[in-house]
């Protein structure tokens, strides 16, 4: 799915410090068009290490729609650009579900779609600042303190 | 107060959700985690409540309120935390 020019502009403005904050943590960020031919630059691909297990490595697909005013579809692919549909790709952490192919938390597409009621209040999908940043850290400090293991 | 102790640390607490700047602050080395949180919770005007809480994280790992920032920084000047937002439930 392609995005407006508004929201490729500002992902542009805010993926240098997101792609700073996962070098720092020993992983990656490349944005889908710029991996090969026929990408989409609403997606990006996040590689994540989880601080217990430095050898391990999750890669996340994180795709927009509207930025920052909108939050992301987030899957994990057993490549990048790889499948989306299989459960070892995901970790197990809490609101992590490998079973379901989705994250239950108000970070992503699929947490609000499976709690309508996050978009109210406290949970709601935050515009201000740097949101990409946000889910990417979110994400992080979850590997670093909540990983358990791979999923089967 | 020996004169180790007296030296004072520049903390810096990020937060990529906010409309404001990090918080920044001059503290000393006893001043602990839990001290560190409130005044940046207030910097950003957030709040605890049932959906979610609000921690540090430094180096990746949350700390615990009683810790003492002299021991994060050890021989540094300066320690930087980031501020999460835990959700209570998924």
């Amino acid at each position: 799915m392609s995005i407006d020019e508004e929201s490729a502009l500002n992902l542009e403005a805010d993926e240098d410090a997101v792609l700073t904050f996962m070098k720092e943590n020993d992983g990656d960020l490349v944005r889908d068009d710029r991996v090969g031919d026929g990408g989409e630059r609403s997606v990006y691909w996040a590689t994540f290490r989880p601080r217990s297990v430095p050898k391990e490595r999750f890669i996340a697909r994180i795709e927009w729609f509207a930025y920052p005013y909108q939050e992301p579809s987030i899957k994990f692919a057993d490549a990048i650009r790889g499948s989306l549909m299989v459960t070892s790709a995901w970790p197990m952490m809490p609101g992590y579900r490998p079973g379901s192919l989705d994250i239950c938390e108000p970070i992503c597409r699929e947490g609000f779609n499976t709690h309508p009621e996050w978009r109210q209040g406290s949970t709601a999908w935050p515009t201000d600042g740097n949101p990409f940043l946000w889910v990417v850290q979110t994400m992080q400090f979850q590997f670093d303190n909540d990983y358990q293991a791979r999923s089967a | 107060m020996s004169e180790a102790e007296e030296r004072k640390i520049h903390v810096r607490v990020s937060f990529p959700i906010s409309k404001k700047g990090a918080y920044e602050a001059e503290d000393h080395r006893k001043t602990t985690v839990s001290t560190v949180l409130a005044a940046a919770m207030k910097h950003f005007e957030v709040q605890d409540d049932s959906q979610f809480t609000y921690v540090l994280a430094f180096d990746g790992h949350e700390q615990a309120g009683s810790v003492e920032i002299g021991s994060l920084a050890g021989e540094h000047d300066k320690v930087h935390f980031t501020l999460v937002k835990k959700i209570t439930q998924g």
